[in-house]
């Protein structure tokens, strides 16, 4: 009893002092990972950033007025006429009869 | 025995007093130690509570905060948005040679004036001096990699419009401090800060397909036409919803400080013309609405005809009997008078007032002018505004007025936000709907018989009406500044759409070319209307 009496104080401060050690080392992590994931965040500002930057480049990009000089330019093309639209149902009197295939 | 107890029990007080100092001792450490357990029991049970120690708004990546929103097309396609902007800076006191630096930069913007930055750079009695602001990323890039010591940047949000001059006037600018000066970004203002702090984008009305072939089209003509302004509108009808809002001349709104004042007008929504005959389809409604004629009344509109004392006269005389087919097909002045004089002048500023030409277009744009009336209600003004004059409104009011003949007879004021799927449209109800139903088929025939003929793109059943104006001037109404115009719907058969477009002052190429609204407006209307059916999803129907 007297053994325990002796050596209550000195284990209950070990204790103490390693709860203390392990709080620190708790805060101080959590310090770590909030730095980090600050860090994150700015990456993913900066990426978001970037994704608004390359949406307006792509909108750029596709800009009726860019397609439609390029179509013309590149492709050759330039909007259709309205009469020369057809119903798929009459499709079948516009356009030239089909050449009959040889037998395979 | 009483004795001999009492000298036994004395050592053994003797013990208790002496060891009471060593328990007060060993009961104090145990209290601190039990403290020190209960301030960390405390502190774990607070961090248990608490949970991660990392902050919450720290943890959750944010939503990108711009202080503007995006503003998309009603596809999505992005028309603005706020993304980085760099100034490019110098701190003299460290640039080593300002000639050579200026040099270099000049590689990259060869606007810049070499000697001017390079004089900048050697004002070493100033801390940062400016060079250019404006600067993308990718010319961020461009200066870094020149590795000019000295040179550096201050990063600030900078507004861009992607699609270049596409939409200008309706999306209008904002300042190089953001401030919102025209357009959507004015009247919008509020919108685009909330949804821009949320991260959202705020969804235009407009379609990017239309608004570009209606701009190119619009184009085109002013110039063939030598016009000096231009502008169309292009509504979905049962919605409001405008596809199209179009002003020429344009400019960039990246480069709005660049461009005049005469490019920056918002023709479609600031300038207020008189619009002549487009009015007169209101003035047979009006008529039939009262039942102050039918469909089969005739009327002699070949003898002349004067409201006190002043000759009203027809571009082009009818001789024989006409119906209300025919007044609207030839467009008679005569015809639209005499029907004015009938309704009344307060029955006609009624009508007026619910088809929301006695006020500004409750469009969401800064702009939008209040319409010039007349303040006269003597026979003669009534009569004139019958046919369109004495009135001076606006493209955009003119073309919400025309969602009568798409709404069965009720309006819908036109609006430059995308509506959300079953979202409630306030309708005013103007007109009945055998009234609108009729006034359509009689604006079919001015495109198919009558002055509205070029209009007419095959298979799209185009309806309208089409409106040569004189401009007043000094001394009184010029015969050579008109206001060619055509206003119309379509699909006649089931009206969903309407466009409205004008040609301000239109030049004659050579004596015989009319500068009349069928001569230059109507075409316009026809290709336009060819050109955008795909996109609207229509089918040419042939019979």
């Amino acid at each position: 009893m007297s053994l325990v009496r002796a050596w209550f104080p000195w284990i209950a401060g070990a204790l103490a002092l390693a709860l203390v050690i392990g709080l620190y080392r708790i805060k101080t992590e959590a310090q770590e990972t909030s730095g980090a994931v600050r860090t994150l965040d700015r990456d993913v500002a900066e990426a978001r950033a970037e994704v608004r930057e390359l949406r307006a480049e792509i909108a750029a990009l596709d800009s009726p007025a860019r397609v439609d000089a390029l179509a013309r330019q590149r492709l050759e093309l330039e909007p259709g006429a309205g009469a020369r639209a057809r119903r798929e149902a009459e499709m079948d009197g516009a356009l030239p009869a089909p050449e009959a295939r040889a037998p395979r | 025995m009483k004795e001999a107890a009492r000298t036994a029990a004395a050592p053994e007080r003797e013990r208790v007093i002496e060891a009471a100092p060593a328990r007060a001792g060993i009961r104090l450490q145990a209290f601190a130690v039990c403290g020190v357990f209960l301030i960390l029991a405390l502190r774990a049970l607070v961090l248990s509570v608490s949970g991660d120690p990392v902050p919450p708004a720290a943890a959750a990546a944010p939503a990108p905060i711009v202080s503007r929103a995006d503003l998309t097309d009603r596809t999505g396609a992005l028309m603005a948005a706020n993304v980085r902007g760099y100034t490019l800076i110098a701190e003299p006191a460290n640039v080593w040679d300002a000639d050579e630096a200026a040099r270099a930069l000049r590689t990259i913007f060869p606007e810049l004036d070499a000697n001017a930055v390079a004089a900048r750079m050697r004002r070493t009695n100033r801390q940062v001096v400016y060079l250019r602001q404006g600067l993308s990323p990718r010319q961020r890039a461009q200066v870094l990699e020149l590795g000019l010591a000295g040179v550096g940047f201050e990063q600030a949000e900078r507004r861009v419009y992607p699609m270049g001059t596409l939409g200008a006037h309706a999306l209008g600018y904002v300042g190089r401090d953001l401030a919102p000066l025209a357009g959507l970004e004015r009247g919008l203002n509020a919108r685009i800060e909330a949804a821009g702090r949320t991260g959202g984008a705020v969804r235009l009305s407009l379609d990017a397909r239309i608004q570009y072939a209606v701009e190119t089209e619009l184009a085109a003509a002013a110039r063939a036409h030598n016009a000096t302004g231009a502008a169309a509108v292009v509504l979905d009808g049962r919605t409001g919803e405008t596809l199209a809002l179009a002003s020429w001349p344009s400019f960039d709104p990246n480069r709005a400080g660049a461009a005049n004042d005469n490019a920056r007008l918002n023709r479609a929504v600031a300038a207020r013309f008189e619009m002549g005959s487009t009015l007169k389809p209101f003035t047979v409604a009006m008529a039939l609405e009262e039942r102050l004629t039918s469909l089969d009344e005739t009327f002699n509109l070949a003898a002349p005809f004067a409201v006190d004392g002043q000759p009203i006269r027809d571009l082009h005389p009818i001789l024989g009997p006409a119906r209300l087919r025919e007044i609207i097909a030839q467009s008679s002045n005569i015809g639209a008078a005499r029907l004015a004089l009938r309704v009344g002048a307060t029955r006609q500023h009624s009508y007026l007032s619910r088809l929301g030409l006695m006020a500004a277009a409750p469009i969401e744009l800064a702009e939008s002018a209040a319409p010039i009336a007349p303040a006269r209600t003597d026979r003669l003004s009534v009569a004139i505004l019958g046919y369109g004059h004495g009135l001076a409104i606006t493209l955009t009011s003119l073309a919400g007025a025309y969602t009568v003949f798409t709404n069965d007879g009720a309006r819908v004021a036109p609006t430059l936000l995308a509506r959300a799927p079953g979202e409630p449209i306030t309708r005013t109800r103007v007109f009945s709907p055998g009234v609108a139903r009729s006034v359509v088929a009689l604006m079919r025939a001015a495109v198919t018989e009558g002055t509205g003929r070029r209009a007419d793109a095959p298979g799209l059943e185009m309806a309208g009406k089409t409106g040569t104006a004189e401009k007043p001037g000094a001394a009184g109404y010029d015969v050579e500044r008109m206001l060619s115009s055509f206003a119309g719907v379509f699909p006649a058969s089931d009206p969903r759409y309407v466009i409205v477009l004008a040609l301000d002052e239109p030049r004659r190429t050579n004596a015989a070319d009319p500068t009349t609204g069928g001569a230059v407006a109507a075409p316009v209307v026809g290709r336009i209307a060819a050109r955008i059916a795909p996109a609207l999803g229509l089918t040419p129907a042939r019979p």
